[in-house]
């Protein structure tokens, strides 16, 4: 089989052959090469803290402390940036970016999971106590931070106001606290402040009861409750340690002294030492 | 020679007192000469007003209280016709990577000394970086060139650069035009931005960017345009430029300077050839990186052609990003067309070239 001759058309093509330069910019690789360590990107933490401010962002970074999954954290405001609208966000070795579930996920891929050891009742425990810690004590925390107008102006304003520039710094908190009140009046036509800290109260002393003396609500080993839980208290009693403003949510967690053992406990094992950020 | 009166007939909405200021200058005039150019002079400013559909100028014998003629002197008559004060308009438009749905009212002489009151919504697909200051909402204008808008904007940036970008914001431009000097703008344009809509499989370059911003921005810019047509030049030339300065509060800061120039030398026979060059340059403040909504980007129809639209310059992954520096040039030889001599139609042999390039915040600190 020989080639066809080129037809003209083919000739005229060849007598303008195509260059093609070198692209003038290479991103570079995100994580950074070569150790291409995972980022997780969380909500900014205080001066004097080694954890976020944000308790999405601090139960995630709980989470992949207790399952050892080798990561770096930086600090980022802008949730935009995360696939989901929401912080926190990881970066994995790939350079895919994970939101939520999909954290999740990957850290079960690569670490296994925190939970495989435990019995089908503890697994259900597990599942009512979170979902009973995520939403009494979410509410009980937005409602302490963000509808109490001295609570919103001591702690949150500040947070908010060297992240943006002038005017956004007064816009982008108000939006913030118009959507949480928002969120909260989806789910209780009205606010009563009795009734929040009681639903609190409640929740806090059932988690007092079901942790005991023991390490971890699970035994000897952290699971994924020990990250929501750890998540609130720590909040709770770091970010809300302010006395001019209204506290009780903080005094009530004071009164279970296994966990704010607990919690202290868990800040110095996987926080303190770390070098964080 | 002397002007006894100026009669100014046809006015209805606009203020007397505005048009008197104007054709004040008539009075003063000594001979028919200066009446003669006043009045024009006169003319030309009340016909930038934008009010009028008809001016005219009649000098007249000026008669004394019974009648009679006087020997010396003229009455300036100036018929004027006020045209329609409302004005809207809807439509939808598609070209060039963008699809876009608009509505505008526009009310003429709104208070009677030549504002314009305007209001215009758009909906669209815009992916093209030039055109960005289409819609600007509730916009306030004033005769002398002045001009005041609030705008908020959202811009589809999904095709090229996986994003969106939604803008509100509040600017003030005043702009002086002479057509001996050209056109100079002088505006501040305050605007928060927000980059939101990130697409999944965008790249980091991208997101990173993400996230509110606010700039808060002086700029000038200058256009001298001395060609015959502006969409199919035969003859002249256009120079531009336009310096903007962003810093006075906000997060945004840079100095960013563009500038344009194209020839057009006829060859005769409807033969013309056309000549133009384009560069532009973004310097960040305090080696900060740039954001992809301050930076430049290049390619398309109307850059270089033969790039898809914003094809040239820094990409990561499927996103053009943009980069700080740029030039682009070209020739062009516009021929006519067998048997389209008369239409607006051309042939047209070109040969254009440029580049885009970032600048890395290393080099930036040796500049500093």
């Amino acid at each position: 089989m020989t080639t066809p001759p080129p037809t003209p058309y083919q000739r005229f093509l060849k007598a303008f052959p195509l260059k093609t330069f070198p692209p003038t910019f290479v991103p570079p690789d995100h994580p950074p090469a070569p150790e291409k360590t995972p980022i997780l990107y969380v909500f900014p933490r205080r001066k004097q803290h080694v954890t976020s401010l944000d308790v999405e962002c601090v139960k995630y970074q709980a989470l992949l402390a207790f399952s050892n999954y080798h990561h770096v954290t930086r600090e980022c405001h802008q949730s935009d940036v995360s696939p989901s609208g929401h912080l926190p966000f990881l970066v994995d070795s790939e350079g895919k970016v994970l939101a939520g579930r999909e954290i999740v996920e990957e850290v079960l891929a690569k670490m296994g999971s925190l939970e495989s050891k435990l019995s089908d009742v503890d697994l259900a425990d597990l599942k009512a106590f979170s979902a009973m810690t995520d939403s009494k004590l979410k509410f009980a925390l937005l409602y302490a931070l963000w509808y109490d107008d001295r609570n919103y102006f001591e702690l949150i304003v500040p947070v908010y106001e060297p992240l943006y520039p002038w005017p956004l710094n007064l816009i982008i908190p108000r939006l913030q606290r118009s959507k949480n009140l928002a969120w909260m009046l989806s789910r209780k036509a009205v606010l009563r402040r009795d009734e929040i800290l009681e639903d609190a109260r409640t929740t806090l002393s059932a988690l007092s009861s079901r942790l005991g003396g023991q390490s971890y609500f699970f035994g000897s080993k952290a699971s994924s409750l020990d990250a929501i839980v750890f998540a609130y208290l720590h909040i709770i009693l770091s970010v809300l340690a302010s006395p001019a403003i209204d506290n009780e949510l903080r005094d009530i967690v004071l009164k279970h002294d296994n966990l704010v053992a607990y919690a202290r406990r868990i800040f110095n094992t996987y926080f303190a030492s770390s070098p964080g950020f | 020679m002397r002007v006894n009166s100026i009669r100014i007939e046809g006015l209805n909405n606009t203020r007397p007192s505005v048009v008197e200021r104007i054709v004040k200058p008539i009075l003063e005039s000594q001979n028919l000469g200066d009446i003669l150019v006043e009045s024009q002079e006169a003319c030309r400013r009340l016909a930038r007003f934008g009010v009028f559909e008809d001016l005219g100028v009649v000098l007249d014998t000026s008669r004394d209280g019974f009648g009679r003629p006087t020997d010396e002197g003229v009455d300036v008559v100036l018929n004027v016709k006020e045209g329609s004060r409302l004005w809207a308009r809807t439509g939808a438009d598609v070209g060039n990577y963008e699809g876009n749905m608009k509505a505008r009212l526009k009310i003429l002489n709104a208070f009677g000394a030549g504002e314009i009151l305007e209001a215009n919504a758009s909906y669209g697909i815009e992916t093209d970086a030039i055109t960005q200051n289409k819609d600007r909402e509730a916009l306030f204008q004033t005769g002398t060139a002045f001009q005041v808008a609030v705008y908020k904007q959202l811009r589809n940036n999904q095709i090229h650069s996986s994003h969106n970008e939604d803008i509100k914001g509040a600017s003030a431009r005043y702009k002086i035009s002479s057509p001996r000097l050209g056109t100079h703008t002088l505006s501040y344009d305050a605007a928060w931005r927000q980059i939101s809509g990130v697409a999944e499989g965008a790249s980091w370059s991208v997101r990173k960017d993400a996230g509110h911003s606010f700039k808060s921005a002086v700029a000038h810019s200058f256009t001298l345009d001395r060609r015959d047509d502006s969409m199919l030049p035969t003859r002249g030339f256009l120079f531009k430029t336009s310096e903007e300065f962003a810093g006075l509060g906000g997060d945004v800061q840079h100095v960013k300077g563009e500038g344009e120039g194209q020839f057009v030398l006829p060859l005769g026979s409807g033969f013309s050839l056309s000549t133009s060059f384009r560069g532009g340059l973004l310097l960040p403040f305090n080696c900060a990186s740039t954001r992809i909504n301050d930076r430049f980007f290049l390619g398309g129809p109307l850059t270089i052609r033969g790039f898809r639209q914003s094809g040239v310059g820094p990409q990561d992954k499927e996103d053009a990003i943009g980069g700080d520096a740029y030039w682009a040039a070209g020739v062009s030889l516009l021929t006519p067309l067998p048997y389209l001599v008369d239409k607006p139609m051309k042939g047209h042999f070109f040969i254009n070239g440029g580049s885009l390039a970032p600048i890395d915040p290393g080099t930036c600190s040796l500049l500093s």
